[in-house]
């Protein structure tokens, strides 16, 4: 990667691979690489799931590349493409697979203080707290802390009100604030 | 901001726009913990599909700029020197043109023929939809039998002229563009009979000529064909103050700006606000340049009403030459000429 990309907006570096630059895409694939990768993790809890959604995603970046125009942020492109293409993996997997999933990692509220206490990381907690959202508001919540959409961006890739995108957002930080009530510094 | 402080599982609008703003305690012991990465050997299958999908699309088109990359030199003074060849062979052409001369030189015999057709000039002012269909018609037919003579009339040099023609005389661009993009006129112009042929040439681009200037071929075929229903610029006085009586009137219903607007500023947003035009590619009713009637647009000309004389085109124009800044004329020959290169991309 050049060092001069890194300076380039997301868009700009877009632009510059459609024209045949593939350092630039490069550099924005490592810009987004990791966001995506744990964005559709936390969607389809299983990493060989994620590496064909993850590849999947970015054939179709790559695969838009004559006809892109940088009509939206880069961003919420991607996270977009990324969103759909979960969708469709959900829609393709049974349905009882991800409540089954997530009863796996709830149930912190079975466990005794101090066997929460002694447990690995605070942040294996907000993990399993993560996952125990509704799709929605954990959707709403990494599109926000991987993808840095803002509330109107979010909106558009969950093809929802911006209210209720807000409304999601609260109610998440909500119960992911409970569930470390006890243990918050 | 400790968190057994506050009521947990309560929304919180604080913490939402902390969040919202990158901050916040539950962003950064998410991103403590976030720290999941892509395996490499995802990268790398990644890298490897982007780098295939430009080596695919770049192979093709080195090879040849590689090639010719020795002959663009000459290959462009060759164009040039073409484009000059045919300027000025189109001029001669148009100089020479026995039609053009008659139609500017001797009005006398038109309005001797005008004169003896009165009741199809009186239909046409009384009917403007189908004088401005005829003037459509008209203007394609002249544009094809134009391109016609010039073939048969070209000398060696012409030939490369005539090749150049399409790039560079508004005449024939225009009828190419007709000839792809307006089959249903094509066909309005077979059918239509040669009866009152209204006034129709297409402008095209042109240098402010001296009056005695020949308008361009096509109006000149016009004229020709108006022999037998003569209507035109050159209609009688009678004719003629009926039908400006009749646009003076109707002034008041069109509308100027947009066509003004295009002229001025030749972008593509002017090019929008040209009103829509039926399936003949005529406006839905005339639109005003500089108070003239136009009828519709053909390529790159404007098609004036029967009624409008190549004098007062001729004058209109040159009194707005300075704000159509943005006309690349293809040609200095005499006529009728405006061109703007702004409807072709």
């Amino acid at each position: 990667m050049s060092g001069s990309d890194d300076l380039h907006t997301d868009e700009t570096l877009m632009l510059l691979y459609v024209a045949g630059d593939v350092s630039a895409f490069a550099t924005l694939y490592g810009r987004h690489k990791d966001g995506i990768w744990r964005y559709l993790l936390r969607g389809s809890h299983n990493e060989a799931s994620t590496a064909e959604l993850s590849q999947d995603v970015w054939a179709s970046v790559i695969k838009a590349r004559e006809g892109y125009e940088p009509r939206a942020r880069f961003a919420t492109w991607l996270y977009r493409v990324a969103h759909n293409r979960l969708v469709d993996h959900w829609r393709a997997e049974r349905p009882q697979e991800e409540l089954d999933v997530a009863a796996e990692v709830a149930g912190p509220e079975h466990q005794t203080p101090a066997a929460r206490a002694t447990q690995e990381e605070q942040g294996n907690r907000l993990m399993q707290a993560l996952s125990a959202l509704s799709v929605e508001q954990r959707e709403a919540f990494l599109l926000q802390a991987e993808g840095g959409l803002s509330l109107d961006e979010i909106a558009i890739t969950q093809s929802v009100g911006r209210e209720t995108v807000k409304s999601r957002l609260r109610y998440a930080l909500a119960k992911l604030r409970g569930e470390l009530a006890d243990v918050w510094p | 901001m400790s968190g057994p402080n506050r009521p947990p599982n309560q929304p919180n609008d604080r913490e939402l726009q902390d969040f919202l703003d990158g901050h916040g305690e539950l962003r950064a012991a998410y991103h403590a913990d976030a720290q999941e990465q892509s395996p490499a050997a995802v990268d790398d299958a990644i890298l490897r599909m982007a780098t295939k999908a430009v080596v695919v699309k770049v192979d093709i088109p080195q090879r040849p700029r590689v090639q010719s990359a020795s002959f663009n030199p000459w290959k462009t003074s060759l164009a040039a020197a073409a484009v000059l060849v045919l300027s000025f062979g189109a001029f001669l052409q148009i100089r020479k043109d026995p039609i053009v001369e008659r139609a500017v030189f001797e009005p006398a015999i038109q309005q001797a023929e005008i004169a003896a057709a009165p009741p199809a000039m009186k239909a046409q002012s009384a009917s403007p939809s189908e004088s401005r269909q005829r003037a459509l018609a008209r203007a394609q037919a002249d544009v094809a039998q134009r391109q016609q003579r010039e073939k048969k009339e070209v000398s060696t040099v012409a030939d490369a002229t005539v090749g150049m023609a399409m790039a560079a005389a508004p005449a024939p661009v225009v009828e190419s563009e007709l000839a792809s993009s307006m089959a249903a006129e094509d066909n309005v112009a077979a059918k239509d009979a040669v009866g009152a042929g209204a006034q129709a040439f297409a402008m095209q681009d042109a240098a402010p000529a001296p009056a005695p200037s020949p308008p361009a071929a096509a109006m000149a075929k016009s004229i020709d064909q108006q022999r037998a229903a003569p209507m035109g610029r050159m209609a009688a006085a009678p004719a003629m103050a009926a039908a400006e009586s009749s646009f003076s009137a109707s002034a008041a219903s069109m509308s100027e700006a947009p066509i003004h607007r295009w002229l001025n500023t030749c972008s593509a947003e002017a090019l929008l606000a040209v009103p829509s035009r039926d399936d003949a590619g005529l406006f839905a009713k005339p639109q005003l340049w500089n108070g003239l009637p136009v009828v519709a647009i053909v390529g790159n000309a404007l098609v004036f009403d029967a009624s409008v004389s190549q004098e007062t085109i001729l004058a209109q124009w040159g009194a707005t030459k300075n704000a159509a800044a943005c006309l690349k004329p293809a040609q200095t020959a005499g006529g009728l000429s405006l061109h703007c290169g702004c409807i072709q991309p």
